[in-house]
């Protein structure tokens, strides 16, 4: 008996020492420090016919068997709604780790699709987002739904419209990424961008039911997020005029993006600008990284 | 979203298998003891446009709550359902709704206790850690989780405990983490146990933890971007206490200290929190005294970052004024300024013995008050001039024992309580009060004083029979100008109470404005029952309880109080 209570005692002790320990002191400045852009922006051309495009996020992962299913829905919005949706699959949590079985070593994870998988409260694979808008207290939903929710998502005009121009200097591996965004109505909370880096035609082992698809296909993946887990402010909440636009440019080395080497030619820059209180995205775009 | 999780609907059912049909404590079936406790206040609202009394849709609001325990042995377990339907004028409509969001079981063995549930606790004065529950100002910050007790040897206690707070109907965003060990030196040191010097010292550490968000350092210059806060996910707490005791002389010391916690009461400053409360006080048959010394800096500290309005405090930070009763001393309650404190109180209470020319035949008790609360010096740091707010800085500088402006709150009182004979029994306040109601209440006017007069007047008609008077005046120029006030209570032991009173704003510069605030209320005692019916108009106000404070609207009607208990 004796012993019981030393080792609760000991066991309180340890917690207590844990809850000591919990503590983030944080030194100045206190911001997140400003990335130093290594390259000018250049002239955007004028916004031509803007359009509403919608944010498809489909959290996936290489063992998970039903989300070959998923992707293949993905496929088809893509294929029904054509430049209207821009898919982005995150690779996150359980079924995106590395394991030690060979076949399922690759790491497909980013620091910030760990972050939005926790933040949105995800618990299961195959699901998804759609313009990340909440409805009667649901903002996740099942591959079945995902069409219909993407033609919801489309109605209706676009309040921004975003341009990229990236660029590359292969001589010291920089990739900057100039964004453009034009304000088209009011809008009553602040607004932030966010840039992507994805890649296609990534060719990894992938469960799909009760087989391993060794040389399957993963597409829109992804790999970086430049400017953190939300972005970048760029507009107060202000009634906006056609003239006003925010320019934003991030730079990076191109190989620091990604632990994993990465095809350039298959990557694509997604940005998106999404309400900063109910995290809802308003417009997105991509183009590729390099034609 | 309510607290109608399965488990506590359950735990709710086999409560009512324990409790009895008969509305009085008694033995259950398995062998336990069941108690309990119930409230209900309903008020019918009439518009009364002349004093702000504004129309209720609903006609009638009510607010009750019912608790019951269960114990047996070492067990303890316990829940409370309220219902709010709908919560009564001036208590926060978030609280709309009706369910069980209090519930413990409660097992103690040995040196251990445990706890599992909803907690209310506190360490040392509660400037780290307190929660609590109190139904006249709505507020209830329980931790729901667990807590551990530990008391290895006599004279030592160590605590843990961890969980979320309650939001209404909802929980915070926070984790809550608290560990506090208190240790009773008389009881520990074998050769202290005979000392007269009794010495007790504690110690805590709290912390809590929420998720990143998105909060930004902001420039006047447009053109200069914004930058993202780095927040601190986990923010600490610690603090010491020393109580010590000899002869009639006692102390009590806290102090607190509390890390970076950029929130938005204060501005998102990285600036660290500090707390220091000391308190001297000496007592003697016929004599006490005490002073008590208060300094806040920053020490705002809740489980939540933004949005967290008045609740979910992880603290509690003491009032430093004394809490008045009497309807116009208690007109202008200060509350606690957490961020932005230090305060000096003093008290002397003193017995003029009976049979001598100034005690008369029973004596006469005489108390002396005092309270004066300023703010701290603050002096802004040069780099917020460029910002358009003071987020992602350290704030202020602030010297320690430097006296800021604005002078909050100052208060004397003298009160002396005389028995003039077996019938008749005189109670007489003088209080001069002035108060910054810009600082205390939000309300954009300068500083001012009142004086304030209470007599007391207590009538034994008979064994039974009491009749009590109060005659009040509240004398200012200032806010709504000098009130008059006058009651008449008349009880018949045990059971009845009656009582009638008026509040009058004689003194209002509008004589438009110049209402009366009339209320009639008869009261009916059963042992541990009580059922009170009030009719009448009631002002605009505020209520304090322990420096935190409500607003109460202007209204008008009838309320109903029943409370009992078994």
């Amino acid at each position: 008996m004796k012993k019981q209570i030393k080792r609760l005692g000991l066991g309180i002790a340890s917690i207590s020492l844990l809850i000591a320990g919990s503590c983030d002191r944080i030194e100045p400045p206190y911001v997140v420090p400003a990335k130093h852009v290594a390259c000018e922006a250049p002239d955007f051309p004028a916004i031509g016919n803007t359009y509403k495009r919608v944010l498809l996020e489909d959290f996936t992962g290489h063992t998970c068997t039903n989300c070959p299913d998923a992707a293949e829905a993905t496929h088809q919005i893509l294929m029904n709604h054509a430049d209207h949706v821009v898919a982005v699959a995150i690779h996150a949590n359980y079924f995106a780790k590395p394991l030690l079985d060979p076949d399922f070593t690759y790491d497909f994870r980013t620091p910030q699709g760990e972050y939005w998988y926790t933040y949105f409260g995800v618990a299961t694979n195959p699901i998804g987002m759609i313009n990340r808008v909440t409805t009667g207290g649901q903002i996740l939903y099942p591959y079945s739904q995902w069409e219909n929710k993407v033609t919801e998502a489309l109605a209706g005009n676009p309040l921004v419209e975003i341009q990229i121009i990236p660029q590359y200097n292969p001589l010291d591996d920089t990739l900057c990424v100039h964004t453009k965004t034009t304000f088209l109505g009011t809008y009553s909370h602040d607004l932030y961008l966010s840039v992507l880096l994805t890649e296609d035609s990534i060719v990894q082992p992938q469960k799909k039911g009760a087989n391993v698809v060794l040389d399957y296909v993963h597409n829109h993946a992804l790999r970086a997020v430049l400017n953190g887990n939300w972005g970048t402010l760029i507009n107060y909440a202000a009634p906006h005029s056609n003239d006003t636009f925010a320019i934003e440019s991030f730079s990076e080395k191109f190989s620091h993006l990604n632990a994993n080497p990465m095809v350039m030619k298959n990557c694509h820059i997604v940005a998106f600008v999404f309400d900063g209180e109910t995290k809802e995205v308003l417009q997105v775009t991509q183009v590729k990284l390099i034609d | 979203m309510r607290f109608a999780f399965k488990m506590q609907w359950l735990f709710a059912a086999a409560m009512v298998c324990l409790v009895s049909t008969k509305a009085h404590s008694q033995n259950s079936p398995l062998g336990g003891q069941v108690n309990g406790n119930f409230q209900m206040d309903a008020q019918y609202y009439q518009v009364d446009s002349a004093i702000g009394a504004l129309p209720v849709p609903e006609k009638m609001l009510l607010n009750s709550w019912t608790n019951i325990t269960y114990t047996q042995g070492n067990f303890n377990a316990g829940l409370r359902y309220e219902a709010y339907l709908n919560p009564v004028a001036g208590y926060d409509p978030r609280y709309r709704g009706n369910g069980v969001p209090y519930w413990f079981v409660d097992y103690k063995t040995g040196q251990f206790q445990v706890t599992a549930g909803h907690i209310y606790d506190q360490f040392g004065s509660g400037m780290v850690f307190r929660t609590y529950e109190e139904h006249n100002l709505g507020y209830d910050n329980s931790l729901n989780g667990v807590r551990v007790k530990f008391a290895p040897v006599q004279g030592l206690q160590l605590k843990t405990l961890y969980g979320v707070q309650r939001f209404f109907w909802d929980k915070g965003k926070g984790i809550v983490r608290g560990v506090d060990a208190e240790a009773n030196l008389n009881e520990l040191i074998k050769p202290m146990g005979t000392s007269e010097l009794k010495i007790s010292i504690g110690g805590s550490f709290v912390s809590k933890y929420q998720d990143d968000e998105l909060i930004n350092k902001t420039y006047k210059d447009p053109n200069k971007p914004t930058e993202p806060l780095i927040l601190p996910l986990n923010v600490g707490a610690g603090a010491m206490r020393l109580n010590a005791a000899y002869g009639n002389l006692s102390f009590a010391g806290e102090y607190v200290h509390k890390d970076n916690d950029p929130n938005d009461h204060n501005g998102y400053i990285y600036r660290k929190g500090e707390a220091i409360l000391l308190s001297l006080a000496y007592s003697k048959k016929g004599l006490g005294a005490f002073i008590q010394a208060k300094r806040l800096d920053n020490m705002t500290f809740k489980s939540q970052r933004t949005g967290a309005d008045k609740y979910l405090d992880i603290n509690y930070l003491p009032a430093i004024t004394k809490q008045q009763t009497y309807t116009l001393a208690a007109m202008y309650p200060y509350g606690t300024i957490p961020n932005s404190e230090m305060g000096l109180q003093g008290q002397i209470n003193y017995k003029i013995k009976k049979n001598t020319l100034l005690g008369g035949h029973f004596g006469t008790d005489v108390a002396l008050n005092f309270s004066l609360v300023n703010a701290i010096q603050t002096d802004t740091l040069a780099e917020i001039a460029d910002l358009s707010s003071t987020a992602g800085t350290l704030g202020y500088e602030s010297p320690f024992f430097a006296i800021g402006n604005p002078k909050y709150y100052r208060d004397f009182v003298v009160e002396i309580g005389h028995r003039f004979s077996k019938l008749y029994k005189l109670n007489f306040m003088y209080m001069y009060e002035g108060v910054d109601p810009f600082s205390v209440f939000g309300h954009a006017d300068p500083y001012f004083h009142s004086h304030i007069v209470v007599t007391d007047h207590t009538f034994k008609i008979s064994n039974r029979d009491a009749l009590r008077i109060e005659a009040q005046g509240l004398f200012t120029q200032k806010d709504k100008g000098s009130w008059a006030y006058l009651l008449a209570e008349y009880s018949i032991a045990p059971k009845w109470f009656f009582s009638l009173a008026d509040l009058y704003n004689y003194g209002n510069d509008y004589s438009s404005e110049r209402y009366h605030y009339p209320l009639a209320a008869i009261a009916y005692n059963n042992n541990a029952n009580r059922i009170q019916v009030s009719y009448g108009r009631q002002r605009e106000g505020v209520v304090c309880v322990g420096g935190v404070c409500r607003v109460v609207p202007a209204s008008s009607g009838l309320m109903i109080s029943v409370t009992t208990s078994f």
